[in-house]
């Protein structure tokens, strides 16, 4: 074989950011499939069916109602299953194909696959949450008074938490790679459902807490209650945004970083 | 080119490699052992899948799994672990951009390599409609795709047809012959013979010996060869051959077995069937332990646990394992 | 000699029972599952529920003595899930009973941390069973045994049985014995000999249903993320739909969701086996609940059994 290109690898910057498009492009590629498609459209369907419901039934109910119950059923359930599903078991994928070590021999390898898969993982759940919210408040939108807002404040909810669940449950399945899953539900329950709602500081360290302020901010859910106020805070949408920011970005280092050094098994576990 | 420092790999409280200490120079390296005695851990090592447990492992002076070394390094894994609803055109392309090829390099490579390895018509069909042949081909581009200076093979025959053998062979010849360096694992002898001169014998995750092929063979000679009789008459039969001193030792087997231990294997060959006539004895079977790897390997597991041999035999086969930490 | 003599056939003892090879499929899916480091971790985890609940039972009993039964079982009831719906209900009339409150108390414990970890422990356990021997193409070796679909199915399914049995039914058993030895005479049985019964009732209208769901998601593919995916799926879109549904309908009730009983039980499953529970451990469930409940859980079974089955006839004709 000739090779009549003179030292064909770029630097190394062109090298990772070449790879990891790539990699993006690659996964985008082969996880166009029916079965993608059919869990995509369910994940889609299950806040329409729901809200469907609620349209049927006839109630019109309030701005603060609908923001509620569409983080709920999107931003936070919906968006956590895809994650679940297309994130969390990154890794455990490719040892389960027994691909793993065809990627690790390349410069960087892991760490591209890393970034190109949870990013691939991530963009589909937030198509879905994003195609799902739209025709949920399309649904619902002669209940609603304030439909615009609505969408607008759950379509960057649907964003935020598809990257900073994402970036969890990729930290989450480099770790614990055999039973990412497992691991994924386990924290969601502790932390950010359990730990997440207690009107106390520890709540304050969850990825959900900061959502639900953004909620409270962007949706203008007024906290007339003071036992609702504690689980709250007085931050603006600015700081929030900024430890969403400063959460995902620790997360992706320590993914990464965990990624690299790590030794992966691709024997099957008893 | 590849350095070991008392390299020791453990899982657990199970043994991968045990304590290796080892230097190769650039060149064609065949690592030889039975199943289980560590060969993929071994080529683990080299590629940065697994770390040490204890000591170090060098490759191209460097950590083996720094990008810049990985540049440089080429893995066929034993098992297939391949995308079945992707082309070998696409899945090749893809690892080279991996590598840091620009897309349109990457393609042009893939399709060079693909084509060199025989699968230029089959290239853009599924990786699942592949024979083991083609998967073995394809598995070979993605290898060599981006020109590596070493090429890591672990049990590259494994469920090929003879053809399939052969091509990989000639391929690997063909590497060889390039100037490239290359190990590749096998447990059957001939077929790392074919390719390479040089040998890395491992067993229980020991490196027993390295050298060359005729070094090897050289540690057969003055050891005994162990001829396995089922017949009539053992102990009459084991009498007379150690009346006619064509056995160094007979080992009897139950009422109808023997085991002999003979420096003059086609000596006694011929003379059994002399021996059944004058002596009215029926022989039932016949057989003799494979005189390549299994021999070599017991040997050289004879002589680690003490056993005694011709002192020129001793001393060949010391030399040969006392110099595993050399250069050869 | 025959030329096909593969050496076993000139045997002529006798086979063991069919049940035999379940209980062989039983025991290696149990050892299997227990090098698990998870699992052990939390079977031990399952047990801590059972002491935070012994001691409510032993408040309660001192309580009892010092006569100020009913006040201290109101204020354990009120405190549980589903405390304030059925405070009244427990103590009719007024007059502290120590049967109701020591049958919410075990309900409780089964349905809350229990139910939880139900969840988790069939999530770990169950979705290799059977999608681990499709993608080892184990099942080959399996069925060129004598061995029957529903042996094998069998089999696997005690391997779920038995964990849940551990972490539901026992903790909850030794619950009770922990009551009655805290309790000031043994009377105390003659008022609630059934407990355990419906404890164990309770347990098999949990194991058969989840157990058959299980094994059919993990006998649906060959890889066991996605089994476990469909598994935990399940339960969250079901636990959310029913809590966004209880919210609507608190919003138009002008009432909280914990105050008002659910007309949406149907859809979410751990609802669904909820009311089943409380109707067995003598909690008034109202009667079309329980028939739907009844029936979704039927239909359940049967089609996850009906999925199982035909997947592994499917398998073993090829």
């Amino acid at each position: 074989m000739t090779n009549p290109i003179a030292n064909p690898v770029p630097s190394l910057s062109r090298q990772l950011g070449g790879a990891m498009f790539a990699a993006l492009r690659f996964e985008a590629r082969r996880s166009f499939t029916a079965p993608r498609l059919g869990a995509w459209c369910l994940l889609v369907l299950f806040p329409m069916t729901i809200v469907g419901m609620f349209r049927l039934n006839g109630d019109a109910q309030s701005t603060a109602i609908w923001s509620v119950l569409l983080f709920i059923l999107i931003p936070e359930a919906a968006n956590l299953l895809g994650l679940l599903l297309w994130v969390a078991p990154h890794i455990q994928s490719e040892l389960d194909g027994k691909t793993w070590p065809y990627l690790s021999v390349r410069p960087y390898g892991r760490q591209t696959v890393y970034f190109g898969k949870l990013l691939n993982g991530v963009l589909w759940t937030i198509a879905a949450g994003l195609v799902s919210l739209t025709l949920c408040v399309f649904i619902a939108s002669p209940l609603m008074a304030e439909p615009l807002r609505i969408w607008w404040a759950n379509a960057r909810l649907v964003v935020l938490s598809g990257f900073g669940y994402g970036t969890l449950y990729a930290l989450l399945g480099v770790i614990i790679p055999k039973r990412a899953i497992l691991i994924a539900v386990a924290y969601t329950l502790i932390f950010e459902v359990l730990v997440g709602m207690l009107p106390a500081v520890a709540s304050e360290a969850t990825y959900q807490f900061h959502l639900r302020c953004l909620l409270q901010i962007w949706a203008g859910l007024k906290l007339e209650q003071e036992q609702l106020r504690l689980f709250f805070s007085e931050a603006s949408a600015w700081q929030h945004l900024a430890v969403c920011a400063a959460m995902a970005l620790v997360f992706l280092g320590l993914g990464s970083r965990i990624v690299g050094l790590r030794e992966y098994s691709i024997q099957d576990e008893a | 080119m590849i350095e070991l420092r008392n390299v020791t790999k453990l899982y657990g409280t199970v043994i991968g490699v045990n304590d290796i200490d080892l230097t190769l120079a650039p060149g064609a390296y065949g690592l030889l052992g039975p199943n289980g005695a560590g060969k993929t851990t071994f080529l683990n090592l080299l590629t940065g899948q697994l770390f040490p447990s204890l000591g170090e492992v060098r490759v191209f002076g460097g950590r083996p799994n720094h990008p810049q070394i990985l540049e440089k390094v080429g893995f066929c894994p034993g098992f297939e672990g391949m995308y079945a609803n992707v082309s070998a055109y696409e899945w090749v392309t893809y690892l080279l951009e991996l590598q840091g090829y620009a897309r349109s390099q990457a393609k042009e490579r893939a399709r060079d390599a693909l084509t060199l390895v025989g699968l230029s018509d089959a290239m853009h069909r599924p990786i699942g409609g592949y024979s083991r042949g083609m998967r073995q081909r394809a598995k070979f581009a993605q290898a060599t795709a981006h020109d590596p200076e070493l090429l890591i093979l672990d049990e590259p025959f494994n469920g090929l047809d003879p053809i399939g053998r052969h091509d990989i062979t000639m391929m690997l010849r063909d590497w060889i012959r390039r100037g490239r360096s290359l190990i590749l694992s096998s447990h059957i002898l001939h077929e790392v013979e074919a390719i390479t001169t040089s040998f890395l014998l491992i067993y229980g995750g020991r490196l027993l010996a390295s050298g060359s092929a005729e070094e090897v063979y050289s540690l057969l000679t003055d050891v005994p060869s162990e001829i396995t009789l089922h017949c009539s008459h053992g102990a009459l039969l084991a009498q007379r051959l150690i009346h006619e001193e064509l056995v160094e030792g007979v080992t009897l087997i139950g009422d109808l077995g023997l085991k002999l231990a003979t420096r003059r294997p086609l000596r006694v060959y011929q003379r059994l069937p002399q021996l059944c006539q004058e002596l009215e004895i029926s022989i039932e079977e016949v057989h003799s332990t494979d005189d390549s790897l299994h021999a070599v390997f017991s040997t050289l597991l004879r002589l680690r646990r003490g056993d005694r041999f011709s002192h020129a035999a001793s001393s060949r086969m010391t030399k040969a394992v006392s110099g595993s930490g050399e250069d050869r | 000699m025959p030329v096909f003599d593969v050496g076993y056939r000139p045997w002529s003892g006798e086979r063991e029972s069919a049940w035999r090879r379940v209980g062989v499929i039983a025991t290696t899916g149990i050892r299997l599952a227990w090098k698990n480091q998870w699992l052990r971790r939390m079977l031990f985890v399952a047990w801590l529920p059972a002491i935070y609940f012994g001691i409510a039972f032993f408040a309660y009993e001192r309580a009892l003595e010092e006569g100020a039964g009913e006040t201290l079982g109101r204020a354990i009831i009120m405190r549980m899930p589903e405390g304030r719906l059925t405070v009244d209900q427990v103590f009719q009339g007024g007059t502290a009973e120590r049967r109701p409150v020591w049958a919410f108390m075990l309900m409780t414990l089964f349905r809350y941390p229990q139910g939880l970890l139900m969840v988790m422990l069939v999530g770990l356990i169950a979705p290799p069973l059977i999608s681990r021997d499709l993608r080892t193409r184990s099942h080959l070796l399996y069925f060129s045994r004598p061995l029957g679909i529903a042996e094998y199915v069998l089999g696997k399914a005690t391997v779920v049985g038995t964990y849940l049995f551990l972490i539901s039914t026992l903790p909850a058993v030794c619950l009770y014995v922990l009551g009655v030895l805290l309790s000031p005479s043994l009377s105390v049985v003659g008022d609630t000999w059934d407990l355990p019964l419906r404890v164990c009732a309770a347990s098999v209208i949990v194991v058969i249903p989840t157990t058959a769901i299980a094994l059919a998601l993990s006998s649906l593919t060959e890889e066991t993320r996605y089994a476990s995916f469909g598994w935990f799926a399940i339960w969250v879109v079901g636990w959310v739909a029913h809590s966004s549904l209880m919210i609507m309908d608190a919003e138009r009730l002008g009432r909280f969701a914990m105050d008002i009983p659910s007309r949406w039980t149907f859809v979410s499953l751990y609802h669904t086996l909820g009311d089943l529970q409380s109707s067995i451990f003598g909690f008034q469930v109202e009667a079309r609940r329980l028939q739907i409940a009844t029936a979704i859980l039927t239909g359940l079974t049967f089609v996850s059994l009906v999925v199982v089955f035909r997947r592994m006839w499917v398998l073993h004709r090829r």
